[in-house]
């Protein structure tokens, strides 16, 4: 129809408002990302689960220092299985929650792997938050100690935190202090900056998944 | 028969009691003991050659202890729920359990094998070779201390399930352990505790061990008798009873086995595994068709394709529906055989023997596949490991792919529908000939293919969809633009061409009033006119008047010379009196009146003539 012939002209008004914040979960098998989006898009825990297969799609519209964000969650499935879908969901995406459980050292091993991949594949400036889930375990069966966690996220220049996707210890601050920094990274440069980001996403959000 | 092998089990059992409380006849006892001796070196031997078929030489008498070993796990999970101490009568279980270990040397280990036999088939993994060393570590030889102590070990361990789920199917040489159904062993054993039930059991196992074993034990102990002293009547009867007992007591398991596996099929029949919401429900007549097609005798009757497509048009009763999914493989392998080649060719039964690289995969899943469903809800029930099995099994038979999320819950679907091995052929032909293998081969090609088409649609909608919405938003679409356009020129010549015919009409309307002004005008002029010819008309009567007088006066003679020169006065001139003046005109003015006179008289003066 006639609407195709000017289909460029009206895309620039899309990030008038909101902001969009890409952001993908990645982690091993079982180590609760699906509970933690759950949990923060939704306020709800369910002790039985399903196992994600491929990956999972969740928003949640928040506030963040007076700029409303928009996340859009994906939820990738943990089998190594689906190691080589990863990139289609962390491709351009601004932001990566990598978990692991605090209770398993073999997911942790893999949050590391995962770590390594983003830093190399992923786009430069992508913020990565790196979680301890099942802290409410840790008492009991804790094999990742908290320094662990977080010398090695340090040594990256990664978020950290421990979570409970079953309390709802430190899941909401997680995403909002993720939401924060990029807010924060992508206004200081100036508005040209912030309106490349823009221009960016709404490109990337068409093309990458 | 049946009646007869409950009293006799009774029987020994109490004679049993009674015996290893000391109060029956010496030399009885001692026999006794001797005999209880022989069966527990039988015992002993058949958990050290337990211990040594790590190798799966064992196979060949698993199958007649596989039910009783299950029992035995099962009764662990029932004394966790009673206090055994609280009973006031000692349960049958703890007594002949005592009986059997009197003989046997204290801190002997040989009570606490038919565990390890279990544990000793999971070596492999470190869990559960530290649990069993846990077990045996705590020193406690008597079965009686393992039941005891037992329990809280198993509830200290509830927190990690994968132990559990390795305990219960670790086992990978047994065939699907079934929970004893409860109802078989109240019908046999009302006498009992049902709390106690899988310690009888156990009692039972113990005391027969394996079918092919017996016989020799009772058969060895009178050669050990031999070299001491020589056999009594007594002695001899005692064997013999005892003997007879053993042999009841087989033909009982045998029966029981029989029963078990009886009820097994029943339980299937009943499907309580469908437990979800049918959408829609299927006609009697659908059903009967199928029903029809299921009970065909020849299972190589080749069906039609088009009856079988119509039929599952029509609906596939949920209650047939797994016998109808394992009708619909066998026709396809009649249809197309060449095929079938396709898959590796292993025996269900076989593949449960071997370990698989995936047990940890699996073993995450099996809580999260039908969470909510009854059949796997259960954290170890028969349901998570028939899953376990299937899932173990095709990932032995497909090494490629393995095992991978998502298949769980293709496998718990079949599970909920068909047994086990229909499950794993109907699993093995949906992968391999129906091309579903694809879908979870590690490269995920068919996926990423799949998602990348799905992608490029998506953008292409999306770039259509924003460009909709700003369109929406900010202008009418381009198209509209045109026709309002268009419509605005119209509307304004229009209104231009309305304005001037407007002007036009006030014109028009003007005019119209002047010439109605003029109209007023000319009737008033006429009007006055008209009124002007009244007022002459009577003018010329009265002066017709004067002239007649005049003539009157006039002498006769005088007007006859007078008469030429007159013009005649005709009736005409009455009629058209504007006339009138013309005539005056003619006749000249200064004689017009002398003329005018001489006219009107002239009728008077024709008149005599």
């Amino acid at each position: 129809m006639t609407q195709r012939s000017q289909p460029k002209q009206p895309s620039a008004a899309g990030g008038s408002k909101s902001k969009q914040i890409k952001l993908v979960l990645l982690g091993e098998s079982g180590v609760g990302k699906s509970s933690i989006a759950l949990r923060y898009v939704r306020g709800e825990f369910n002790e039985n689960g399903e196992a994600t297969i491929g990956a999972a799609f969740l928003t949640k519209t928040v506030n963040v220092r007076g700029q409303s964000v928009k996340f859009d969650i994906w939820d990738t499935a943990g089998q190594e299985r689906y190691h080589s879908l990863a990139p289609m969901y962390y491709r351009g995406a601004p932001a990566a929650i990598i978990v692991y459980d605090v209770t398993s050292k073999s997911s942790f091993t893999r949050a590391q792997a995962w770590i390594k991949e983003l830093l190399q594949q992923a786009n430069s400036q992508m913020v990565i938050c790196l979680a301890g889930n099942k802290a409410d375990m840790a008492s009991e069966t804790r094999t990742v100690s908290r320094e662990e966690g977080k010398d090695h996220a340090e040594e990256h220049g990664l978020l950290f935190t421990e979570t409970s996707a079953k309390t709802g210890l430190n899941v909401e601050d997680m995403f909002i202090n993720l939401a924060a920094k990029i807010v924060a990274t992508t206004m200081s440069p100036g508005n040209d900056i912030e309106e490349n980001v823009r221009l960016e996403e709404s490109g990337k959000k068409g093309g990458c998944c | 028969m049946n009646y007869n092998v409950k009293c006799s089990l009774h029987d020994i059992l109490q004679f049993n009691i009674i015996e290893s409380k000391g109060k029956a006849a010496l030399s009885f006892d001692s026999i006794k003991n001797k005999c209880k001796k022989s069966l527990t070196t039988s015992f002993e031997s058949l958990i050290l050659r337990g211990k040594k078929k790590e190798e799966g030489e064992r196979t060949r008498h698993r199958s007649g202890t596989t039910v009783s070993e299950y029992s035995w796990a099962r009764s662990f999970d029932s004394s966790a729920t009673s206090t055994p101490d609280c009973s006031p009568m000692p349960s049958p279980a703890t007594m002949s359990s005592q009986q059997f270990h009197y003989p046997s040397p204290p801190g002997s280990p040989t009570e606490g094998r038919p565990r390890s036999q279990t544990v000793g088939t999971l070596a492999d993994t470190g869990l559960l070779s530290k649990k069993f060393q846990d077990i045996t570590n705590l020193g406690k030889p008597k079965e009686k201390e393992l039941e005891l102590q037992d329990p809280p070990k198993r509830r200290n361990s509830v927190n990690s399930p994968m132990k559990q789920m390795f305990l219960l199917v670790g086992n990978n040489f047994s065939k699907k352990p079934t929970p004893i159904p409860d109802d078989i062993l109240d019908e046999s054993d009302v006498n009992y505790s049902p709390n106690r039930r899988g310690s009888f059991r156990k009692t039972i196992f113990n005391s027969v061990v394996t079918p092919s074993r017996t016989p020799r034990s009772v058969k060895e102990s009178p050669k050990d008798e031999e070299p001491n002293v020589k056999k009594t009547p007594e002695e001899i009867r005692a064997l013999w009873k005892k003997t007879i007992l053993q042999t009841m007591l087989l033909i009982r398991m045998e029966k029981e086995k029989q029963d078990l596996k009886a009820r097994q099929h029943e339980e299937f029949q009943q499907k309580p595994d469908l437990d979800y919401e049918e959408i829609t429900p299927c006609l009697k007549e659908v059903t009967l068709q199928w029903e029809e097609m299921l009970t065909e005798e020849d299972r190589d009757t080749r069906f039609s394709p088009q009856v079988v497509l119509d039929c599952v048009r029509k609906g596939v009763p949920k209650q047939l529906r797994g016998e109808i999914w394992y009708l619909m493989v066998d026709q396809h392998k009649l249809h197309y055989p060449s095929k079938n080649d396709m898959s590796p060719s292993r025996e269900y039964q076989d593949l449960l023997k071997d370990l698989t690289e995936y047990q940890h995969n699996i073993l995450i899943d099996l809580g999260r596949t039908f969470p909510e469903h009854k059949y796997f809800s259960t954290q170890l029930g028969p349901g998570q490991l028939a899953l376990y099995n299937l899932l173990k099994a095709y990932s032995l038979l497909d090494r490629q792919v393995g095992y991978c999320q998502g298949l769980s819950f293709i496998a718990g679907i079949l599970l909920m529908h068909m047994d086990e091995p229909a499950a794993f052929e109907t699993l093995r032909h949906m992968m391999f000939n129906l091309g579903l293998r694809k879908q979870f081969h590690p490269s995920m090609m068919p996926l990423q293919v799949f998602e990348l088409d799905i992608s490029k649609q998506l953008q292409a909608y999306e770039v259509e969809y924003h460009v909709l919405r700003e369109e929406m938003i900010y202008s009418p679409s381009s198209g509209d633009t045109d026709k309002i356009k268009k419509l605005e020129d119209m509307n304004q010549r229009l209104k231009q061409q309305n304005n001037e015919l407007l002007e036009r009409l006030q014109n028009m309307n003007s005019h119209q009033h002047s010439l109605d002004i003029v109209i007023h005008n000319t009737q008033t002029s006429e009007t006055k006119l008209k009124s002007h010819i009244k007022t002459l008309e009577i003018e010329r009567k009265a002066l017709l008047n004067a002239i007649m007088k005049l003539r009157q006066l006039i002498p006769e003679e005088q007007f006859q010379k007078l008469d030429i020169l007159l013009p005649p006065l005709s009736p005409s001139i009455q009629s058209s009196p504007i006339h009138q003046p013309k005539n005056l005109r003619i006749g000249g003015n200064s004689r017009a009146h002398h003329h005018v006179s001489r006219s009107k008289s002239s009728p008077l003066a024709h008149t005599p003539e």
